[in-house]
């Protein structure tokens, strides 16, 4: 693990993480709802963010535990590192925020995120973790501007062009689900999918790069 | 190598790149102030002209005004070569060294020729961050969000009568149910005269 083992993760308030967030995440963009918020410290600077706060869907979201209570889950919405930080720092900071998460918060059983595999990646760092792969769908809701390379979620997009752009066209991507058990007693009430689908399905990205898990010997 | 018009290059619809505004601004800079880099990096193209590797330097060139562009023919690959090609020609094979980088390079030139500099002077860790924090349990409150999409007259109608209605006796004596939003309480006091005049 090398020097990712002296990382050292902290709460830190919204403000910091959301300046670090807009600055290193690929989108540019905080997720509002964030409630907790972890820094990730390297040689006692801040280096990465895991942003975590209720899913926009809560009640959809539910249904992928049977039994689900309102607050028995969180989803790990930003995740942004620097490239000052060495390999494996991911999952080390992963794994630190979900110790800390069991310790000050019992009554969460299980984390939900989600992987853009439209811009960013099919979620390497989640399967390193343990998370289980529970949906890979294909993403059509994202805009792009062949000019100038800004992207628009359809929501934003139809509410902010008022006029026909040939500039904008939408992106083909894939949207994957993960989840991660912290009481194993929890029931995924959907079919686990084996990381082989991601091949399969042609959803391989890494670092905004379309490739094979089979390519990176994964 | 050879040199080539501008116009005679296909730009590659599959190409999965992409690059931000101002990366694509920084590019268009550094192609007008130093052209040469062009002869040493050439544009890589197929037997039909497709942009192999250099889909962003031929929009950069574009759009910095060049008329001719250096190429290479990658000839005789198959399309799966190609596939690869485009792959693997983007990849970051290697890391930077940072301390190095740090030493012997300026962070300005760095930034300017488009490279993602980590911000090193940035937050310290500190004693006000812990470890400790508290999420809420229990079941959903009995609150909700709504919302609609109205024009905006319409939107300007119910701010007005949001605002009326919270001028009246009605609304300080209103049934909240444990609601602490004043407009929330407000449309629901109109909604219920509105009720009771239809009864």
């Amino acid at each position: 693990m090398g020097r990712a083992k002296e990382i050292i993760v902290k709460v830190i308030p919204s403000k910091i993480a959301n300046e670090f967030v807009k600055k290193h995440h690929y989108s540019g963009k905080v997720v509002p709802n964030s409630q907790l918020h972890f820094g990730c410290f390297l040689d006692d600077k801040l280096h990465g963010v895991l942003s975590y706060g209720p899913s926009i869907n809560k009640k959809g979201s539910m249904n992928l535990i049977k039994d689900c209570g309102w607050s028995d889950f969180i989803e790990l919405n930003r995740m942004a590192l620097d490239d000052y930080l060495p390999k494996y720092s991911e999952s080390r900071c992963i794994a630190i925020s979900i110790k800390l998460i069991k310790k000050n918060a019992p009554h969460i059983k299980w984390i939900l995120s989600f992987s853009d595999g439209t811009q960013c990646g099919d979620g390497t760092i989640y399967r390193a973790s343990g998370f289980n792969l529970v949906q890979l769908k294909k993403n059509t809701s994202m805009w792009l501007n062949i000019n100038t390379g800004a992207k628009m979620q359809d929501m934003q997009f139809y509410h902010t062009m008022t006029k026909k752009d040939n500039n904008w066209q939408k992106i083909e991507g894939n949207m994957l689900a993960y989840i991660y058990l912290i009481d194993k007693t929890c029931k995924i009430t959907v079919p686990i999918l084996p990381f082989s689908k991601i091949d399969e399905m042609g959803a391989g990205m890494y670092k905004g790069k379309k490739i094979t898990l089979a390519e990176r010997k994964e | 190598m050879q040199i080539v018009k501008i116009s005679e290059v296909k730009p590659n619809p599959n190409n999965p790149r992409i690059i931000k505004d101002d990366k694509f601004a920084k590019l268009v800079k550094s192609i007008k102030e130093f052209p040469e880099m062009l002869n040493l990096r050439p544009i890589v193209v197929n037997d039909d002209m497709i942009v192999l590797g250099g889909n962003m330097r031929l929009k950069a060139c574009k759009e910095a005004g060049l008329k001719e562009v250096p190429i290479i023919k990658a000839k005789n690959l198959t399309e799966q070569q190609q596939k690869e090609f485009i792959i693997k020609d983007n990849v970051g094979f290697g890391e930077w060294d940072w301390d190095q980088l740090a030493n012997e390079w300026e962070a300005d030139d760095l930034a300017e020729w488009g490279l993602e500099v980590p911000d090193f002077g940035g937050v310290e860790l500190s004693k006000e961050f812990g470890e400790n924090f508290s999420l809420k349990d229990g079941d959903k409150e009995p609150f909700q969000q709504m919302t609609f999409t109205l024009a905006d007259k319409q939107a300007e109608q119910i701010k007005n009568a949001i605002a009326d209605i919270k001028k009246t006796e009605e609304y300080k004596y209103c049934e909240t149910l444990g609601n602490e939003n004043s407009n929330g309480n407000a449309l629901y006091l109109i909604i219920m005269q509105w009720a009771e005049q239809r009864k």
